[in-house]
């Protein structure tokens, strides 16, 4: 009785309906966001009802994951019944429903272990600068462009790397402490060099590596008084003589497309003390101020890459080409029978 | 013709032809005689009476003309920014209506005599209302090349998928007005039948489109298949009112009134998705 309510059509039906509608609704509230901005932004009422039921974050809650569970048990129920009923009988038509299903349990399931097995990091790099990613392999950054088309709108940004495998690096660290550099250990092979852009990642192991952003940063030179100079970017912080912090905020100023120095300009300050803003400052170039003289500046470029181990794509993309395929046969059915009409 | 102008003059013939179409039909809905022909031309009824001269239906020829024209046009965008143009929301707008008149064709064609003129009626009005959007100020209509995110095949076949599904999900929505409007049972029995059929038809061309190559452009551009992203989103209720329409309809048996009502929240949830998302929320598919 119980397997028979989880398979009806009736229970899909209204588990359709409820997933429609709610998800429809989650898209009418920003979601993700801090609990002070719905008791900010909302009426009293509005924010703790928003807040109760985890609708700021509605497709990781109960509300929608139960349900959800619920309507994958429903269509597995369903799928292993019409399945078993039509090998029963012999039929050999119609399968393409049977895909589908079959199809969206494997995207369901695919769907899961993206959720938790799914790793990413975003990095930001300089041109030069190199990094280890999960699993060992270094990734180096050769040159970075960025390319816009006459009316300015972005048209590509590109990362040429080198990338050294995990063995290869591992060869290589071992060989700079001295310990293999015998004459027999063949030479590691060459790094393999790519370039990354939006739509192009780079995949390396299992690890896929994506474009997806780039900055022009402007990078403060900044002398302490007896203490030598520092090269701070916009967030970095300076420890003042009241026992506060200067933190970059921006810069003001000049902006050239190259690497020069900039002559003239104005660093904006936000002055904090503990956890309260206190004020701002702002600071022109080559001025003393709370002990430190502003040395120079100059703009450079940082690219940001997003690196993602996703174990649940492969499964997905299985999922999706045996749903195609489904609804492909379903098609062609469908086609047949409007013909005989 | 100056610069502004050129760009917008396929379009507006294009336009201009598919509202003459709209206005032809209109006429020969109001008449009494509604016997028009297709190429080519099937033996008269035997009426007892002397058989009249037939016409020749212009809409068949109209409808392929303002297609031809507005694909037309895709293409010579197309060349000029080196990339499929359907990146826009007005090269958008183009191709749907477009597919519509295409489809509309299709159907007359191979219909024939049994085609329901006021479901070809509406389709073309359909089209005609998108040329009208794409030629208001919401439309941006500058030939300008897509950002980096947009340069993707995998988006191209996203767009043209979609649409295509979607052109058939308004020969349903017409289907299913007209058929709550009208009263012979046996006329209602035919407009339910093309409902069901241009649903099953365009729901998994749709679902091809908007959720699986989607799917698959977001993780060659992002590197997450699926964000929840408002568009995302929506595409999804969209699907799942679909997937209730043709669930109810094949398991149930729902047909009549219920089913046809489904059918136009369906295409409701549809023009949200395309329009209204855009305009009314954010996210990653806020191009213009």
């Amino acid at each position: 009785m119980v397997i028979k309510f989880l398979r009806s059509i009736q229970l899909a039906l209204v588990l359709i309906g409820y997933l429609a509608v709610t998800s429809a609704l989650a898209t009418l509230i920003p979601q993700g966001r801090e609990s002070a901005y719905y008791t900010g932004n909302y009426s009293a009422v509005l924010s703790r009802l928003i807040l109760t039921f985890d609708l700021n974050d509605f497709f990781r809650s109960a509300f929608f994951l139960l349900p959800a569970a619920l309507f994958t048990a429903n269509l597995a129920l369903c799928a292993a019944h019409r399945l078993a009923g039509r090998l029963r009988a012999g039929a050999r038509r119609r399968f393409g429903p049977d895909l589908v299903h079959l199809g969206l349990l494997l995207l369901i399931a695919g769907g899961a272990v993206t959720l938790l097995g799914r790793e990413e990091r975003t990095i930001y790099l300089p041109e030069g600068y190199a990094v280890t990613l999960p699993g060992g392999s270094v990734l180096k950054t050769r040159a970075l462009e960025y390319q816009e088309y006459p009316d300015g709108r972005p048209k590509d940004w590109l990362t040429t790397v080198e990338v050294t495998d995990a063995a290869a690096a591992a060869a290589a660290a071992a060989a700079g402490q001295g310990r293999a550099a015998s004459p027999q250990v063949p030479a590691p092979p060459a790094p393999r060099v790519f370039t990354i852009e939006v739509n192009r990642p780079l995949r390396v192991g299992r690890l896929k590596v994506y474009q997806s952003s780039f900055h022009r940063l402007p990078a403060l030179t900044v002398e302490r008084e007896g203490a030598g100079t520092s090269t701070i970017i916009p967030g970095h912080t300076l420890p003042t003589s009241g026992g506060g912090q200067l933190r970059y905020f921006s810069f003001e100023g000049d902006s050239p497309d190259t690497q020069e120095e900039v002559a003239r300009g104005v660093a904006v300050f936000e002055e904090w003390r503990g956890s309260t803003r206190a004020g701002q400052k702002r600071v022109a170039l080559g001025a003393r101020f709370e002990g430190y003289r502003l040395v120079g500046l100059k703009y450079f470029s940082v690219t940001g890459l997003h690196v993602v181990r996703d174990p649940g794509f492969p499964l997905v993309i299985a999922a999706l080409l045996l749903a195609a395929f489904g609804l492909s046969l379903s098609v062609i059915q469908k086609v047949r029978e409007e013909d005989n009409v | 013709v100056s610069v502004s102008n050129s760009l917008i003059l396929l379009p507006t013939v294009a336009f201009a032809l598919l509202v003459l179409s709209a206005a032809l039909q209109a006429v020969f809905l109001l008449r009494r005689d509604r016997t028009l022909e297709p190429v080519p031309a099937s033996p008269p009824r035997p009426t007892g009476r002397p058989p009249r001269e037939r016409r020749l239906d212009p809409t068949p020829p109209l409808l392929l003309a303002g297609a031809a024209l507005l694909l037309a046009d895709l293409a010579r965008r197309s060349v000029q920014i080196r990339f499929v143009a359907v990146t826009g929301i007005f090269e958008s707008l183009l191709f749907f209506a477009a597919v519509i008149a295409l489809v509309l064709f299709v159907y007359r064609l191979r219909a024939g005599q049994r085609s329901l003129p006021f479901v070809l009626f509406g389709g073309t009005v359909a089209a005609v209302f998108l040329l009208a959007l794409a030629s208001s100020p919401l439309a941006p209509k500058e030939v300008v090349p897509p950002i980096p995110a947009l340069q993707s095949h995998w988006l191209v076949l996203h767009v043209t998928f979609s649409f295509i599904g979607e052109a058939f999900f308004v020969v349903a929505f017409v289907a299913s007005i007209v058929y709550l409007a009208g009263r012979s049972p046996e006329r209602r029995q035919r407009l339910d039948r093309l409902t069901y059929t241009a649903i099953g038809i365009g729901y998994p061309i749709f679902t091809v489109g908007a959720l699986v190559f989607g799917a698959v452009w977001a993780e060659v551009a992002w590197g997450s298949w699926w964000s929840w992203d408002p568009k995302e989103t929506w595409a999804l209720v969209t699907w799942l009112v679909y997937t209730g329409y043709l669930h109810a309809r094949l398991v149930r048996g729902w047909r009549g009134p219920v089913s046809a009502v489904l059918s136009i929240a369906g295409f409701v949830f549809t023009l949200f998705t395309l329009f209204g998302v855009n305009y009314l929320l954010s996210g990653l598919h806020s191009y213009r």
